[in-house]
């Protein structure tokens, strides 16, 4: 992944466009500083521009990790070099858990990326570290979760441009689960334990909570748990 | 004492895929240094049977033994001792030829140490050298071919499984790949090659095995290459051919009033017919070799079951 261009194209792009919302969301908040200064509780830096710019990247991560995870397998299999993987003696976890990582340490390396971005201000904003860290955290669970629902999508097809609709129809179901207008009342309580927001935004207002952690865990866990499921399939019985 | 175990058994190895029986229950056995020709037509179950021999499927039913190791057992047996070039050579576009090539050697646990790692060697034994920096998206079949080769070689293996290993290469090439095969196989490794090319089977294979609707119908030695050509002349000039032809053959005989049928002395290549021809000024459109027992053998197995099931 990291030797193909189009990720760090993603990555570049992801930057200039949350380093000019940087920009907007500062000018904001100098804007509103008179007003703040008159409160006894102002929200300060970390909750008006360091946490809305990584909600932000999270709303972005929805769609980028499955233009990330379609190469992964179906990418492979449609190139033909799947087989040459499995010829190597690697079994499927091997392959997939690999796949993941390496997924996983690119989006890390983008979050650490976005996150400096309100860091360099650091000096003269005086952020709230403990909250900013537990925001950090949240996002990386999510795409800990998101990266390993890409990598089962595209275990299933031969097709990338299939495995990134797939991943991102199962993405937006998950984000958008807690949205239960039109749930029936006593499914209200599972979509919203199944939604991603549930447990991303109690992260992000600086909430850590290991029920929130565990979800994420268990999310990719399963998605992890297929995706070698039918890679191991494959070389079993096709 | 008990006699070692074959490089690679097929013990009565089946496989299934897409609820079809690709490949009937199979029985093989491959010594080392042998080298085996698998033919069949499209579809006649040779990629599948390349497959299982080199790990990348597991058999649905029976086994598939590598050193008397069963790879769906430890399918790990296979990063150390198997080179698999898979059909089409496919490569991953964004690497160049010599990542390409360290990449796999990566992948079978080999370090970059030039003693481990004989990657200047195999790039120029398959004429890869100039093209070690250049991106493997950009190749033609031809060479994204012998890219797949150095991958298969990079780590010595005792067993090359190789899917139609001849596509896309020229007639140099082509002869430079049987002198490096026969070379392998003359240090012990074991070579199945998948062709539709009965020639190349007949020309480097010790062994020969018809595949036909999944199920193998013939397997038996190969006990010499063939010696007997068919040369189409352009100009029919068949008198003056025949005399050019001489010094390197044992036996001439005319089938027609431009083609020939000839014997060559033993130890005399056929690559020398061409030059020979070209250089005494006569044209020459078609080279083949003549008609033997395994073409026959391939037309009475593969055509008899055609007409069966024409009828």
């Amino acid at each position: 992944m990291l030797m193909r261009p189009w990720p760090w194209v993603l990555a570049a792009v992801v930057l200039a466009w949350l380093g000019w919302n940087l920009l907007l969301a500062l000018g904001e908040f100098l804007k509103a500083q008179p007003h703040l200064a008159t409160l006894p509780s102002a929200p300060g830096f970390t909750d008006i521009v360091a946490v809305p710019l990584l909600a932000q990247f999270a709303e972005i991560a929805l769609l980028i990790v499955p233009l990330l995870g379609m190469q992964a397998l179906a990418g492979e299999r449609r190139a033909g070099t799947l087989p040459l993987l499995l010829a190597q003696g690697l079994s499927a976890p091997v392959i997939v858990l690999a796949k993941y990582f390496a997924q996983l340490l690119w989006l890390v390396g983008l979050l650490t990326l976005v996150v400096a971005l309100p860091l360099l201000l650091a000096p003269t904003t005086h952020p709230d570290w403990g909250k900013l860290a537990a925001a950090a955290l949240g996002i990386a669970s999510l795409l800990s979760a998101l990266s390993a629902v890409s990598l089962a999508a595209s275990a299933f097809t031969r097709q990338p441009v299939l495995a990134a609709a797939l991943a991102l129809a199962l993405i937006l179901m998950l984000w958008a689960a807690a949205a239960q207008g039109h749930a029936p009342q006593q499914a209200g309580p599972v979509l919203r334990w199944l939604s991603l927001p549930t447990h991303l935004q109690p992260l992000l207002q600086g909430l850590v909570s290991t029920r929130d952690l565990a979800y994420f865990v268990i999310l990719a866990a399963l998605a992890l748990g297929c995706a070698i499921q039918r890679l191991a399939r494959e070389r079993a019985v096709a | 004492m008990t006699a070692p175990p074959p490089r690679l058994a097929l013990r009565l190895a089946s496989r299934v895929r897409a609820g079809r029986l690709a490949l009937a229950p199979i029985d093989l056995e491959l010594p080392p240094g042998e080298i085996l020709g698998l033919l069949g037509v499209n579809g006649a179950g040779k990629s599948t049977a390349l497959m299982l021999m080199a790990g990348v499927l597991a058999p649905t039913s029976g086994r598939v033994e590598l050193n008397g190791t069963d790879l769906s057992e430890h399918p790990e047996a296979a990063r150390d001792h198997i080179g698999y070039l898979p059909e089409l050579a496919p490569v991953w576009p964004e690497l160049t030829v010599q990542e390409q090539v360290r990449a796999h050697a990566r992948l079978r646990g080999l370090r970059a140490s030039p003693r481990q790692v004989p990657e200047d060697d195999v790039l120029e034994r398959l004429d890869l050298t100039s093209l070690r920096k250049r991106l493997c998206g950009v190749l033609s079949l031809g060479q994204r071919q012998r890219v797949g080769l150095a991958c298969a070689l990079i780590h010595n293996p005792g067993l090359l499984v190789l899917d139609e290993p001849g596509n896309g290469l020229d007639p140099v090439q082509a002869s430079r790949l049987r002198d490096l095969l026969r070379e392998r196989a003359a240090n012990g490794a074991t070579i199945v090659i998948s062709t539709h090319l009965l020639n190349e089977v007949e020309s480097q294979c010790t062994r020969a095995a018809i595949l036909d609707k999944g199920s193998l119908l013939f397997d038996a030695p190969l006990l010499r290459a063939p010696d007997d050509w068919i040369v189409t002349l352009g100009d029919g000039d068949t008198e003056r051919a025949q005399a050019v032809l001489a010094p390197l053959s044992g036996s001439i005989t005319m089938l027609a009033r431009s083609q020939l049928r000839v014997r060559m002395h033993a130890g005399v290549d056929v690559d020398r017919i061409a030059p020979a021809l070209l250089s005494a000024g006569l044209s020459l459109r078609g080279l083949a070799p003549a008609a033997t027992p395994l073409a026959d053998t391939f037309a009475r197995i593969v055509g008899g079951g055609n007409q069966a099931r024409a009828a």
